[in-house]
């Protein structure tokens, strides 16, 4: 399950600085309360959204609510393009529309609008690095560009006299600064899953595949990032002394290592496999009055080892597939019991 | 790139479509094929008197190499082009072509009429005739037709006695002079009636043509080729109807040898492990039958001697590069998908080495069904760690190369990720090929053993194992050709379907680059661990082929993780302590010396006189190869392999051929010493 994280820092800031006691009160004021007003709705949104993932256990009311979520990113964006230039002074408005653009742009996952995908291609190694790395540059550029639109407002209201200070923080304020908290958690363990679930997918399709090459590169890797992991995994401080999302994801990837270490016994069936059906088509193209005593017993003793290989191959695959939906679903689990327990209501 | 598309679209239409038409002209072939050269070719040369010179020595070098056919006149009334071709296939007149059929014709009817008048009267093997060969590309011309005469008749003499030193086995007291007195008749008949038959005045205009247009490539780059339709189905004819092939693609080079220019992978050939590419054939015999020898046929007949359906098993005798003949028995089969390409054995002594031998990088399908080498080797890895090695040889001499990707993918089983090497295209863009799997397959101590026949692929697979501190790198400097090829057909008209008879060029469209920004080519791979070799000193690489490309440098790769370094001066240290004290290595290190020697002289006084001739060529012939006593490790096969390996009565044989082979290379035994060294060095260190 992956569950979105983002928005909460930068309204909750815009949010503290509320404009307050200025000289020429109407016109400066007003507009930096118009911005601020419609930011803080996507808040409402957002929360709403994160409270519904949280929360209920409809995928088609998360769904709903993220769809919101977007639509008001957009609504936000288009309703603040049309504000006309503060006396001919356009920074304030362009650059919150950016801000909206690029969080819009995280939002649906379309990171290709604000970071070059290409450059994170050529850096990264596969897709699953180039997600993890394109998501770590649009948060980057998200901070770069929420810092410039807090700089413009602070230069804005210098420029018009208006004094900001720090307004009280209101219910939902307060509970986007937990939610924020709690998804900084969660992010955190979660790559550090995500990593080598995808690992474990690549292995699992060169399994399926019956691909040597793939299967003994795939179990190597699931091997070192299981081991990276772990390491990763004892820097992560338990959120709020709730331990249970650290503990699900170790036990993943404990699993994982598991599998590397047993995994070379699937290339060692194909091989097995492969050698035996050779076996078997020269000892069948060779007429039975040909077949000395040698060629049959060494046949015999070929499907002797075959068929016990089959067998610990059979038990061995049931096994991992038994033990992967427990340590898969248990993770699913707890990332919904940690988010029910920590999300505020 | 739209053109390539085309082109490979166009390939399979003529091959499935052919229709009746006019072959083009070869004027209209050459601004053919300089069209198409000049848009695909990484670094087109520019056409100018520099590249008019060598083309015009290139068709020297092509139609009379051993200065037999024309005058000095002739020469000189040809001469007088040397500096204009490069205007006539800008299209700029067409002079010397026209003059060149009508010269070079005429020198091929005489040549015809001095041999027929040679080679009717008894030659003497008993004077003090000799011929001289001089170094360097000076060109001497007759000055008349008695001149040229008295050139046949010690070129023949020379032939003769050739052919008589390794056919008739001279024994005795007499000698070759004996032997050749009494099968001098028949000898001179047979070779005479070759050499004109090689002449093939009567089908000039099909051939001197083709001539031009390989000459015309070649000036590009030495892998820029021109391919006929005869030189394109050579390899289909090497497999006959019945499926059963021994797996060797044949053809005949500028001196008439038959040459081995491809080995099927998983082939009877590949799999003897005896028969390399750049093999001179020189006799076939079937079981029960009489001996074919390669100098007496054409090509033709021996492919067609090959596939004599009903017969199954030859012998077939080869001469390497450096000289040595070995005789191999193969078995004509079916090879199929299934088949084991790739061969690992376990090298069990002080310490417990797997060896895998990959003579080319092959893929059986496009599409990535059916074999392809670096799962192949995948396959073997996984075999050998069942068996727990505690090192593993990876052995590329004599491999040539093949598919770049393959190269590419089986680095990626030796390291984590990453880039393996850059490319250059026609169009100038660079850029990294990268290991595609995550991961590896074997993660412990790593030896390449190369040679100065390993070429292309096996150079990207050893520079960048080297770059990354993965594998020491053992054996020879390696050949040098960083380029890669890429076929066109020679039309630009898209008709649809292409005429038949329409050429093919390959062309150099590509140069690979090591990940620290170096190129191979021309230079090879540098070994770590340098090893003397029966070739070393002998003109063999990228550097010594007319017209290579040069070598040029790009960036080097920011993003790959190079492992700690491998203690290579200890290695080094180490190994030349072993070599040095070595009888057969030192027996070696002579043999090369006195080689070196030999060549290096600039005049080659070859006697025509019987007794003379055969003490100069038992002095030039290779000594016999130095065998190891194989006291380091014993050979077995991998645990899978020996229990499920068909022990018939060929199998057997092959496999105690490998297994004595091995055990005896004394190449492969320093590689396992310095291996050895490796494990210690590496354990050693972690101790500290």
């Amino acid at each position: 399950m992956r569950v979105f994280k983002l928005l909460l820092l930068s309204l909750v800031l815009s949010a503290l600085a509320r404009p307050l006691n200025a000289q020429n009160f109407e016109t400066p004021v007003q507009y930096m309360e118009y911005i601020y007003k419609a930011t803080d709705a996507l808040s409402a949104k957002y929360f709403a959204y994160i409270s519904a993932v949280s929360h209920s256990k409809s995928a088609r009311k998360v769904e709903k609510k993220r769809q919101e979520v977007l639509n008001a990113i957009i609504d936000t964006r288009v309703n603040i393009m049309g504000m006309p230039p503060y006396k001919g002074d356009r920074a304030l408005k362009d650059t919150t529309v950016e801000y909206l653009k690029v969080l819009n742009s995280i939002f649906n996952e379309d990171y290709g609008k604000i970071v070059n995908l290409e450059q994170i291609a050529e850096q990264s190694y596969d897709a699953m690095e180039a997600y993890i790395m394109a998501q770590e540059k649009a948060n980057e550029r998200l901070l770069q560009i929420q810092e410039r639109q807090q700089r413009v407002q602070r230069e804005f209201a210098r420029k018009n006299n208006v004094t900001l200070v720090d307004g009280e923080e209101t219910a939902l304020q307060k509970k986007m600064k937990v939610v924020d908290k709690v998804m900084t958690h969660y992010d955190k363990v979660y790559l550090i899953f995500f990593k080598c679930n995808v690992q474990e997918g690549y292995l699992v399709e060169a399994i399926n595949k019956k691909n040597t090459s793939a299967i003994e590169q795939a179990l190597s890797s699931l091997g070192t990032f299981a081991e990276e992991g772990l390491e990763k995994l004892k820097a992560v401080e338990p959120y709020d002394n709730d331990p249970q999302l650290i503990k699900a994801c170790e036990a993943a990837l404990q699993f994982f290592k598991q599998e590397s270490g047993n995994g070379s016994a699937f290339s060692d069936y194909y091989l097995k496999q492969e050698a035996f059906t050779k076996l078997k088509k020269q000892f069948d193209s060779k007429p039975a009055s040909k077949r000395t005593q040698e060629d049959v017993d060494q046949f015999n003793k070929a499907v002797d080892e075959i068929n016990k290989s089959g067998e610990s191959f059979n038990r061995l695959s049931a096994e991992m597939e038994k033990s992967r939906t427990a340590v898969i679903n248990g993770w699913n689990k707890t990332v919904e019991k940690f988010l029910d327990t920590h999300i505020p209501r | 790139m739209k053109m390539r598309a085309v082109v490979c679209l166009f390939i399979f239409l003529c091959a499935t479509q052919p229709v009746p038409a006019q072959p083009p002209s070869l004027r209209s072939e050459i601004m053919t094929a300089r069209f198409v050269i000049e848009n695909l070719h990484i670094a087109p040369r520019p056409l100018n008197d520099s590249f008019s010179r060598d083309l015009f020595y290139s068709i020297m070098q092509a139609t009379d190499s051993r200065q037999l056919f024309f005058t000095a006149a002739e020469f000189r009334q040809l001469q007088a082009f040397e500096w204009l071709l490069d205007d006539e296939v800008k299209g700029n007149g067409w002079s010397f072509y026209p003059l060149l059929a009508k010269l070079y014709q005429q020198a091929l009817k005489r040549a015809d009429s001095i041999l027929a008048a040679v080679g009717s009267r008894p030659l003497n093997f008993d004077g003090n005739d000799s011929l001289v060969f001089t170094r360097g590309k000076t060109y001497q011309f007759a000055t008349d037709t008695r001149m040229l005469a008295q050139r046949w008749e010690r070129y023949l003499k020379l032939l003769m006695l050739d052919y008589a030193y390794m056919h008739l086995q001279p024994e005795g007291a007499g000698g070759l002079l004996s032997a050749m007195n009494k099968k001098e008749a028949s000898i001179r008949e047979k070779l005479v009636k070759r050499e004109r038959r090689q002449l093939d005045i009567d089908h000039l205009n099909k051939w001197l043509p083709d001539i031009f247009l390989e000459a015309f490539a070649l000036t590009f780059d030495p892998h820029t080729n021109y391919m006929n339709e005869k030189s394109r189905s050579d390899f289909q004819q090497s497999l006959s109807t019945d499926g059963l092939s021994f797996g060797i693609e044949l053809h005949e080079d500028v001196n008439n040898r038959i040459i081995i220019s491809r080995l099927l992978p998983g082939g009877p050939a590949w799999k003897s492990g005896e028969i390399h590419k750049g093999d001179e054939l020189v006799q076939l015999q079937w079981e029960r039958d009489a001996p074919l020898i390669a100098a007496d046929s054409e090509i033709e007949e021996i492919i067609a001697w090959l596939n004599d359906t009903g017969k199954y098993r030859i012998r077939i005798t080869i001469k390497k590069a450096n000289g040595v003949v070995k005789e191999q028995l193969l078995t004509r089969s079916k090879t199929e998908n299934e088949e084991n390409i790739v061969k690992s054995f376990v090298l069990a002594g002080d310490k417990k080495i797997g060896y895998i031998v990959l003579p080319g990088f092959y893929r059986q399908w496009e599409d990535g069904s059916g074999s392809s080498c670096a799962n192949d080797v995948a396959k073997e890895i996984v075999k050998l760690k069942r068996d727990k090695i505690e090192g593993l040889i990876l052995d590329v001499r004599y491999n040539g190369g093949g598919s770049m990707d393959e190269a590419v993918e089986l680095a990626g089983l030796f390291i984590h990720d990453g880039p393996v090497a850059g490319i250059k295209n026609s169009e100038g863009k660079n850029q990294y090929m990268r290991d595609p799997l995550r991961g590896t397959a074997y993660d412990g101590p790593l030896l390449i053993l190369q040679n100065v026949q390993s070429a292309s692929a096996s150079e990207l697979l050893a520079g960048a194992l080297q770059d990354y501190n993965r594998a020491v790198i053992a054996g020879s400097n390696s050949f040098g050709k960083a380029t890669m090829q890429q076929l066109a057909i020679l039309d630009t008209t898209n008709r649809n379907p292409i005429p038949p008879g329409t050429g093919l060029v390959k062309v150099t469209t590509g140069q690979f680059f090591r990940l620290n920004g170096t190129s191979v080519q021309a230079t090879g791979v540098q070994p770590d661990v340098l090893l003397p070799d029966i070739f070393d000193g002998q003109e063999i690489g990228e550097k010594y082929l007319p017209n290579s490309l040069g070598t040029v440098q790009m960036q080097p790769n920011q993003q790959y993780k190079k492992l700690p370094a491998l203690p290579l001066a200890q290695l080094r240290q180490l190994s030349a302590e072993r070599t040095g004290s070595d009888s057969l290595f030192n027996i070696l290190r002579s043999q090369l010396r006195d080689q070196q020697q030999r060549s290096s002289q600039q005049r080659k006084v070859i006697p025509l006189n019987a007794g003379r001739f055969e003490k100069w060529r038992k002095s030039e012939e290779a000594e016999a190869e130095l065998l190891a006593p194989g006291t380091r490790f014993t050979v077995r096969n991998n645990a899978l392999d020996a229990s499920y390996q068909q022990q018939d009565e060929d199998t057997r044989a092959l496999n105690e051929n490998w297994l004595k082979t091995l055990a005896a290379d004394l190449h492969i035994n320093e590689s396992y010493s310095i291996l050895c060294d490796l494990i210690k060095l590496n354990s050693s260190a972690k101790n500290q």
